[in-house]
This record gives structure tokens, C-alpha cells and sequence, in this order.
């Protein structure tokens, strides 16, 4: 049993920590909320140069071949530091070429992602669909050597700066042959229409439409047909990784909390000498306590190649509503001043509904941890 | 990061499990039944059984009849019996007593002490609150005064689990009334034999006697059965419910394992208002949400073991798994009678009479886990003062 990081996990953790610092000042996440693009090319290129976009890429394609807690590390603090842009977005469609992808495939893109050359995007949930992948609409029906895509994704993430889209379809063959299969597919075809999203959190979310568009059946991810497979161990880690952006969300809308109380004063005293703001604080840390070790469980399970997705679901219920209950919290005791624009608690606090939702929210998780207890 | 057990740990577990298929915990008689903590019954006969095995004092030094094994290696073979809902609560909470002297008893005392402990022999009560001292245990106001070669002890306490039963009491006492409240508290090993010792059970809303007061008339206890210094009894005291919070409640995901499981087993096979209970929705989030707990659970608490283990200090950390395992066990006892219905009253002789007699004496007890051993609200303070560093009131 160890619950403790290796020293070079710290030292990644260090290195991301104070980098987002000097690199990703508040003032700039806002900014980039509004902004139409949400990211600056600075930013990323300097992230690119610190190796982040190929954390998880083999060494043979260029990366640094960390492992997923790796990842998960340097997702907390991206969490904690509440950075914009479509790093994590990006992060799950090199996450699906990693694992199903063909040798080809992997030679042909992770070199460039790892570089930060390539950004990438996952577009899975539709109008009226979330993540209940057997429900999914969106077509691809084989002609000649070529898939015809026809369809609509809604809530894909930065679609607008996506090279590539890891696309979830209902594929048809000429043979008859029927399934869900994974698509790559070119974020600038001209036959993809984008409309973006006025969205909580000011993250850049598309509604995307496939017209028509074509894609080379050497773009299929893994076997085709068998992407409900694909799709399930996808959304699990999307899940475990979302978790490890809340846990660092949480613990900087804790952080801000515990710093404000202590200031704060009211009666003569700081507030946080109050007992009903210090039960709130310590109804905070309790469920961020909570959601930490549920995460890191799945984590290291993910990371370690072990059955994941039960704990993954676990998790990410459990996370999707304690980082709510630690927010609520954090804004009571931070009481009017956390309630403006130019506070850095509303970027927590608006994130925390965008990241519940992201890969299934609570109740869509308990459903399946419901048939995992035999029910 | 490693969340598995070592190759000791995984083979004292299987020991565990082996022994508790080849003689049932649930045939050890005992006296008080299984309460919902997570730890089982008390039982005399089956903390003998385990003194015997070796497993009482697993992490205790060797000269004094331990094993000299691990923390984590306890915490295992705890966890393992709780899986088999074993009666532990007759030895768990002498446990910390037990700590109290490795750490501060004199080596006549460890010598006389821990043996006959590892062994099963003598069981212990822990007496620090009285009527006016609950949550503030600065009033103490019990009075041991020195006579001679023996302190005089006066006093009432109350709440002591098991004193009506055990051999031996760890006393709080005031030695010196003069002294600011916190400086002038010393701590005693008392034996329930002696002379002006009077312990009467008290029974609790759910019917069940594990709690007791104890009135203290002119009782003589010598002075080699002071424990620690004289004045110097409450960090002592702090130390050992730092423990005694953990080991009371480490055990919650473990011993509620069963719950979940036989609630399950219920909901699959029942009916209410024509309708299949597995296809109630609600209730279906409901019991995903109670078994995602019992994980949460299961984390913090191996947090605060993996501490322990290193000889860490968990004094917010227990608070945070006492806190979360108290009220998880409240809406697990909650939950199971949403689960059984209205018929969850009647004490019938059906194949789920033994359930629904469990689930009403659980909602019943579980009020009182979030009071003994120190208040949600006391031990919610210890995190926003010890965890996060806010200043004090």
C-alpha cells in the first residue's frame, strides 16, 4: 500500500504547478472565456515544449511515455489552475489512437501530436444523446473505399481548432455488417459545419454536422464494428481523467476558501473562527478527501492495466457530485465577493457543472455501479 | 502509488479468512451483539480464541507477547474479520489502551499489562466522560487524590463501552484542581474488582446494554497504575483516541459489505405495490450510491492505516474516517428500511425476519455513532483546526 507519488510525479507536479502560475494567470483564463479561439498559441507551444502533448506517447513516437497516473498528475494541476484550451480534448483522441489505434495510424500521428503539431478532439454524444453509446445516430455507410458520415455531434470540444476527430458512428458495410466504430476523421473537411456553443464555463463546445463528409476506410480505429468495445474503455478513462481535473479544481476552490476565511473578518474576528464556517470547510475537505483516493483508485488501476471501469464509474459519480458540494460551499463562505465576474471562484464553480456532465454524469454512472453490485 | 497489499499482508489475510471458515465467528457466544460499527459483537470467547492465534497484538513489540508485525499487517487481519462480521468490539477498543501503554507505561507496567492483553485475558473499558464532561472533557471533574502510595479516586463516568464487562478501566482523573483545566489531568489503570467500584449498564434506545457508568466511592488505586505522568493525562488521552477514532471506525466498508450485499439479494427478490423493487429507479441509484460510499470509505481509511503504518500522525485524518464512516452508516441503516418497507416493523418469522430485525435495531443504534467517541460536530472541528489550519474560536 502506498498512496504516495514518485519523486518524479512531484517533480512533474512541481514543474506543471508553477508553470500554470507564471504562464496561466487568471486574468488570462478569463479572458480566454470570451475569447473566440479560448487559448492562446503561446500558451500551447510552451506547453508543447515541456513535452505535456506527449506525456502518454511512446518514446519511439517522440513522447515521454509517462504512464496514466503520470497524466493524471498533471491533469490536477490543469484542473487546479483552471487552464483554458483543448488540451484535455486533444488528450482523448490521443488516448484512443494509443490504444486501438493501427501501427500506421500511430506512427502517422503521434509523432505530431507529441510535438504539439496535431490537436485532436473525441465528438461522441448527439442532440438527445449523452453516453449511452448503443443510442447513437450519427451514420457512416461504406461506399466503395470510403465511409459516408452523416450525422450530428453535439458538446465536441473545441472542434474549431481540431485537426482530427475521433469520431463514435453507427457504421453499415456493403456485406451488412453492422456496429459502432471509431472514425479519424479531418477536422477541416469542408463538409463538417460548426456552430459554437454559448456554454457555463465559456469552454469552447461545438454543435458539429457531418454533411456527406468522406473518410478512407484506413481511418476505422481498431476493427470496425467492435468500437463499442472501443468506446466504453474510452469513456472510462475520459471519466478517470475528468475526475483528476475536478480533484484539482476542488482542492483550488478549498484552497481559496481556506485562504478567504482566514482574512476575513467580521465580529472582530476572521470568520473562519466561526464554527458553522468551519464545519463548511470541513465538509469540504472531507469530500475532497473523498474524491481524491476514489479517483486515484481507478487511476492507478487504469494506470497499472487492472479492470478499471467499475471504479472508473465510481469515481467519476462520486466526483461529479462532491466537486458541486465543495464549490456551493466554497461560494457560502466566500459569501458576496466570490459571486463576481472577476473572482477566480466563479471559474471553479462554473467548471464543476461542465466537468459533472463531461462522460456521464452521477446518476448515469450509479446505473451501471447498480448492475455491478448485481442488480 | 500502489494500492495493492504486500505478499505478508495478502498471506495473514488468508490465514484470517481460513480461520474464519474453519471455526464461524458466528458461533463465538457474545455478549453484546454486533451494533453496526463494523467490528462485530463483543465477545469474550472469541477475543480468547484470537488471543490464542496470536492476533491481538500483532503490531506489539515481541517481549510483550505481540508478533512485531506491522500496522497495515493488523489493520489486514481487522479488515478480514469484519468482512465475516467476527465479534472484535471486546478487544478493539482496549486497543488504544493498549497503545497508551506501549508508548507511556513504565516497563513494569508493559511487562504486567500487555502479555495477558495479547492473550485475550483482561478486557478494557475506557472512562473519560462524565455527565459534565462530553464533548468538553477539560471539565473533568472526577478527583484522584494522592494518599500515601495510592491515588484516592471520586467520581462518576459515563458512556464507557463494555465496563459492565470488561477486567480493567483507563481512568481520566483530576490530580491537580489548582493547575490551569488542561495541565492538571492524570490518567489511571483500574482494576474493576476494586473496592467502591460500582458499574451499572445503561440501556440505550435500540434496547441493547454496551454502554455504562461507572461511580468511583474512595477507590484506592496505587501508584505504579498511574499511567504516563502525573498532570500530563490528556495529550495522553489525545493520542489514544486519535487511535481509538481510527480503530473504531476503520472497519465501516468492511463490515457493511454484508448489508449491501443482503439488501441486494432482498431488492432482486421482491415485490412491493406489484411492482419488482429492481426495477425501481431510485432505489437502484440508491443502493449504487450507498456501495460507491463504502468505497470512499474503504480509501480513507487505508489513507489513514498507510499513515499509521509509518508512524504518522493521523489527527485530522481520523476524524475525516470517523466522520464519513458514522454517517455512512447512518444512511445505510436509512436506506435498508426504505428498501424493506413498512413491513420492516413487524418482527415476523419469514426468511427475512432476521433483515428487517437488523435494519430496525440499526437505525435505532446508528444515532448514536455520530456522538460516541467524540460528536460529528467535535471531530468536524478537528479538521477545520488541525486539517486546514483555521484559528481557533
Amino acid at each position: 500500500m502506498d498512496f504516495s507519488f514518485s519523486e518524479e510525479q512531484e517533480m512533474l507536479r512541481k514543474i506543471a504547478r508553477d508553470f500554470l502560475a507564471t504562464e496561466c494567470p487568471k486574468d488570462l483564463v478569463r479572458q480566454m472565456a470570451r475569447d473566440e479561439k479560448g487559448f492562446t498559441d503561446d500558451l500551447w507551444n510552451k506547453m508543447a515544449e515541456l513535452g505535456w502533448m506527449g506525456l502518454p506517447v511512446p518514446e519511439k513516437y517522440g513522447g515521454i511515455e509517462g504512464s496514466f497516473l503520470d497524466v493524471v498528475v498533471l491533469l490536477e494541476e490543469m484542473g487546479r489552475g483552471a487552464l483554458p484550451g483543448p488540451f484535455f480534448s486533444s488528450l482523448l483522441g490521443t488516448l484512443a489512437v494509443l490504444h486501438f489505434g493501427s501501427d500506421r495510424q500511430k506512427e502517422d500521428l503521434l509523432p505530431k501530436i507529441a510535438r504539439g503539431d496535431l490537436v485532436l478532439t473525441v465528438a461522441i454524444s448527439e442532440p438527445g444523446v449523452g453516453y449511452q453509446t448503443s443510442a447513437l445516430q450519427c451514420e457512416a455507410v461504406a461506399d466503395g473505399s470510403d465511409y459516408v458520415i452523416n450525422g450530428t455531434k453535439l458538446l465536441v470540444e473545441n472542434a474549431h481548432v481540431a485537426d482530427v476527430v475521433v469520431c463514435a458512428v453507427r457504421t453499415r458495410d456493403a456485406s451488412g455488417g453492422q456496429g459502432t466504430s471509431l472514425l479519424l476523421v479531418d477536422g477541416k473537411d469542408p463538409s463538417i459545419s460548426l456552430t459554437p456553443l454559448e456554454t457555463i464555463a465559456g469552454d469552447k463546445q461545438f454543435h458539429v454536422n457531418f454533411n456527406g463528409v468522406r473518410a478512407p476506410q484506413s481511418s476505422v480505429l481498431g476493427e470496425v464494428n467492435k468500437g463499442h468495445e472501443y468506446l466504453e474503455e474510452l469513456l472510462a478513462l475520459g471519466a478517470v481523467a475528468k475526475c483528476a481535473e475536478m480533484v484539482g479544481a476542488a482542492q483550488a476552490a478549498m484552497d481559496l476558501t481556506t485562504d478567504y476565511v482566514k482574512e476575513r473578518v467580521q465580529f472582530d474576528h476572521p470568520i473562519g473562527s466561526l464554527q458553522s464556517i468551519q464545519h463548511h470547510c470541513a465538509n469540504m475537505k472531507i469530500d475532497l478527501e473523498g474524491m481524491r483516493y476514489i479517483t486515484y483508485l481507478a487511476a492507478w488501476k487504469a494506470s497499472e492495466g487492472l479492470p478499471f471501469r467499475k471504479e472508473a464509474a465510481m469515481a467519476k459519480a462520486w466526483a461529479s457530485d462532491a466537486c458541486i458540494r465543495i464549490t456551493n460551499l466554497a461560494h457560502q463562505c466566500h459569501g458576496a465577493i466570490g459571486f463576481c465576474e472577476d473572482h477566480d471562484l466563479p471559474l471553479y464553480s462554473k467548471r464543476a457543472k461542465a466537468s459533472e456532465w463531461a462522460f456521464g454524469g452521477a446518476r448515469f454512472h450509479r446505473q451501471f455501479v447498480a448492475q455491478e453490485i448485481g442488480l | 502509488m500502489d494500492f495493492r497489499f504486500s505478499d505478508e499482508e495478502e498471506k495473514l489475510r488468508a490465514e484470517v479468512r481460513d480461520f474464519c471458515e474453519k471455526e464461524p465467528p458466528e458461533t463465538f457466544p457474545c455478549e453484546i451483539e454486533d451494533e453496526g460499527y463494523g467490528f462485530g459483537g463483543w465477545s469474550r470467547a472469541f477475543t480468547k480464541r484470537l488471543g490464542e492465534k496470536g492476533w491481538l497484538a500483532i503490531a506489539w513489540p515481541k517481549e510483550y507477547g505481540g508478533l512485531g508485525r506491522t500496522i497495515m499487517e493488523r489493520y489486514v487481519a481487522a479488515e478480514e474479520l469484519a468482512y465475516h462480521r467476527a465479534p472484535q468490539y471486546g478487544h478493539l477498543f482496549g486497543d488504544a489502551v493498549g497503545a497508551g501503554i506501549v508508548t507511556y507505561g513504565t516497563e513494569e507496567q508493559k511487562k504486567e499489562f500487555l502479555p495477558q492483553m495479547a492473550r485475550g485475558d483482561i478486557l478494557w473499558a475506557t472512562g473519560l466522560s462524565e455527565p459534565g464532561a462530553g464533548s468538553d472533557m477539560l471539565n473533568t471533574a472526577t478527583r484522584a487524590v494522592k494518599d500515601g502510595d495510592d491515588y484516592v479516586l471520586n467520581g462518576q463516568k459515563i458512556w464507557p463501552t463494555g465496563a459492565h464487562l470488561a477486567d480493567w478501566c483507563l481512568i481520566l482523573a483530576r490530580t491537580d484542581p489548582d493547575a490551569p483545566k488542561a495541565r492538571g489531568l492524570s490518567t489511571f489503570l483500574i482494576d474493576m474488582r476494586s473496592p467502591g467500584v460500582v458499574v451499572n449498564p445503561i440501556i440505550d434506545m435500540a434496547g441493547a446494554e454496551s454502554f455504562a457508568e461507572i461511580f468511583l466511592e474512595d477507590v484506592r488505586v496505587p501508584k505504579r497504575l498511574l499511567l504516563g505522568q502525573e498532570n500530563r493525562g490528556l495529550p495522553l488521552v489525545f493520542g489514544c483516541l486519535e487511535g481509538d477514532r481510527f480503530w473504531g471506525r476503520c472497519l465501516r466498508h468492511a463490515g457493511s459489505k454484508k448489508d449491501l450485499e443482503e439488501l441486494v439479494e432482498y431488492i432482486n427478490q421482491s415485490s412491493y405495490d406489484g411492482r419488482r423493487l429492481k426495477d425501481d429507479q431510485v432505489l437502484r441509484d440508491t443502493l449504487a450510491e450507498i456501495a460507491i460510499e463504502l468505497e470512499v470509505s474503504r480509501m480513507l481509511n487505508y489513507k489513514a492505516a498507510w499513515l499509521l503504518n509509518q508512524g504518522a500522525s493521523i489527527s485530522w485524518e481520523s476524524s475525516v474516517v470517523k466522520v464519513f464512516a458514522d454517517e455512512l452508516g447512518q444512511r445505510i441503516a436509512h436506506v435498508g428500511l426504505q428498501v424493506l418497507g413498512p413491513e420492516a416493523q413487524i418482527r415476523d418469522n419469514s426468511r427475512w425476519a432476521r433483515l428487517r430485525k437488523r435494519f430496525t435495531f440499526l437505525y435505532n443504534f446508528n444515532r448514536g455513532l455520530s456522538l460516541a467517541g467524540g460528536t460529528s460536530e467535535i471531530q468536524r472541528n478537528t479538521i477545520a483546526l488541525r486539517g486546514l489550519g483555521l484559528p481557533r474560536s
